[in-house]
């Protein structure tokens, strides 16, 4: 395996797609730094780096998605793979390859974006939530997108054929509109008072139970899957609002194990051409 | 004999059918081995299969003996290369980053003999050029490149000719001929363009619906192709008499019908006949190209 990692990673090297989207970060990720903590000073707003430096959480997602679908569609549409399994590569040698290969694409992704954020260091000094807080959420960061990677790999060797790359990008905006559904549900107060308009003016209502509001096993059940899908690890990471790391980052071991597991079984029966 | 490469009784069975239907072949060490049949007929299935992609339903294959259950069939896999439908190529990439992307992909040690190789293509001169910008017949010649990087003794070529120009074919037939020749490459071409085939290969297989329908060696196959005149006579047996004694070569196709291949003075010969008295119930010179063997073989249906 080896062989096929030291190939890809030469390939990756050459790889506009891949180029784009580290570029696309570094300079999303300085550029946005640079212009909020500015806006901040120049409003007279006391300002952390902390407040805006997990903003990329977000969208790194898509650019994971984006690469890993070109990566991994231009073995079946250039027929690549074929060199791979034909000189005696296992599918399985094959698969974990690719999967490494996304996996440390996405972390260089995640390096830019980290590296890119300490642009606001000089304007508004270092984190003060503390280095280990920063270290914490990275590391969080880092496990979401390992599962990430994993989804996508799923995706994108499992589905041949041009389709294979829509359906990777559109993996991600299926996974973040349900994360932000659920972030919603749960963001709900428990508590909520309600605005009457009359001929008067406006009346506040007095504070009630929130109709909207989910507890009991169904809160659980909802945080879970919140912690189950990457994306909703990347809201929470960006608000800087994990709630139970823990859960978190074995929600990320599983997920990572499972699509990689699968994949790995469905790929050792795939038809190839 | 020792074969790199023998099927028995494969099976793929796809969702709409099967593509084949227990077939059985033997690809002889050394030989260029022509497999002949429609589109459809099985030609790329078992390609696939050989090489990996796919795992047949039934039936098993050996390469280099080793059976495809075995998990060294892996390593068996190490010492073939192949190109199979289009050539396998990152059109994003020049000729000679395709070809160091394999020689990793291979684990090869350094980047020795990669110029040779490109060289032996006649793809040296191709410097920063892209693949994406090559001709068909360069992205042949690269695809070939790649499957030789790991210096195979056994080359599978699926359609090496297709959608090439007489110029590239006849470049991918003298290719073909000197890694054989040169190197002692087994080859195995899949091909439906016969007269293409007829200049390269020394066995042929010939397949149809899934079945080896013939397999036969090319001398066995020019004798049956070979120009003759085919005598029909009464009795056969005085006939071989008289062809002995002329110390003509005639193969005996039934009780009374007889090949004769050099030219024989019919004259003489009808009159040696008669004084046997063998009656001469038909003459007419016979001479049958691949291409009709192969319409014989498998009859004239229309492609799938």
């Amino acid at each position: 395996m080896t062989n096929l990692l030291r190939a890809n990673f030469f390939r990756m090297r050459r790889d506009h797609m891949f180029w784009t989207c580290f570029g696309t970060v570094l300079a999303c990720s300085t550029g946005f730094m640079i212009f909020w903590c500015r806006d901040d000073i120049q409003h007279g707003l006391q300002t952390k780096l902390e407040q805006y430096y997990f903003n990329m959480a977000l969208p790194l997602g898509l650019f994971t998605a984006m690469s890993a679908a070109m990566f991994l569609n231009a073995e079946y549409s250039e027929g690549t793979i074929r060199n791979k399994l034909a000189v005696g590569h296992t599918r399985r040698e094959v698969y974990l390859a690719h999967f490494l290969t996304v996996l440390t694409a996405s972390l260089f992704f995640v390096a830019a974006w980290l590296i890119g954020g300490c642009a606001g260091i000089p304007m508004v000094g270092v984190w003060e939530c503390g280095f280990q807080v920063v270290a914490f959420y990275a590391l969080i960061a880092v496990c979401f997108t390992a599962a990430f990677a994993a989804i996508f790999t799923f995706l994108g060797l499992l589905l041949s054929g041009r389709s294979a790359t829509v359906t990777v990008v559109l993996a991600w905006f299926a996974l973040l509109l349900g994360a932000s559904v659920i972030e919603n549900i749960l963001s709900e107060p428990e508590f909520a008072s309600g605005i009457i308009i009359t001929a008067e003016g406006m009346q506040t209502t007095d504070l009630g139970l929130n109709p909207h509001y989910v507890s009991g096993a169904l809160r659980t059940f909802y945080e879970f899957l919140r912690d189950v899908i990457p994306a909703g690890q990347a809201i929470q990471v960006q608000s800087m609002a994990v709630l139970d790391p823990l859960r978190a980052l074995l929600c990320d071991l599983g997920v990572t194990a499972i699509f990689t597991l699968g994949g790995l079984a469905f790929f050792e029966r795939k038809d190839l051409k | 004999m020792e074969y790199i490469l023998e099927t028995n009784n494969l099976i793929k069975h796809y969702k709409n059918g099967r593509a084949l239907n227990g077939l059985t072949m033997h690809v002889e060490k050394g030989a260029i081995y022509g497999f002949v049949g429609r589109n459809g007929a099985g030609k790329t299935t078992l390609i696939r299969l050989v090489c990996g992609l796919q795992e047949p339903t039934e039936g098993t294959f050996t390469l280099y003996g080793c059976p495809n259950q075995s998990k060294e069939i892996t390593r068996a896999r190490r010492r073939m290369g192949a190109v199979v439908e289009t050539p396998s190529i990152y059109l994003s990439m020049t000729a000679e980053e395709n070809l160091k992307q394999q020689y990793q992909i291979l684990g090869l040690p350094s980047y020795d003999g990669l110029k040779d190789l490109l060289e032996l293509v006649r793809l040296g001169n191709t410097g920063k050029k892209k693949a994406r910008d090559f001709s068909l017949g360069m992205r042949q010649r690269l695809g070939i490149a790649v499957a030789l990087a790991g210096d195979p003794d056994f080359l599978i070529l699926d359609e090496p000719a297709n959608g090439l120009d007489p110029q590239g074919i006849v470049e991918i037939r003298e290719l073909i001929l000197r890694l054989n020749r040169e190197r002692q490459i087994t080859v195995l071409i899949s091909s439906h363009i016969l007269d293409e085939l007829s200049r390269l290969a020394t066995h042929y297989g010939f397949v149809d619906n899934g079945r080896m329908v013939k397999e036969i060696s090319a001398p066995e196959l020019e004798a049956s192709c070979r120009k003759c005149l085919r005598l029909t006579v009464s009795d056969a047996r005085p006939l071989t008499t008289a062809l002995d004694k002329m110390g003509l070569e005639y193969s005996v196709r039934s009780d009374t019908e007889v090949d004769v291949y050099d030219a024989p003075s019919v004259t003489e010969l009808t009159l040696a006949l008669h004084n046997a008295g063998c009656e001469v119930k038909n003459i007419h010179e016979h001479d049958e190209s691949l291409e009709s063997y192969y319409m014989n073989l498998v009859g004239g249906g229309s492609d799938d």
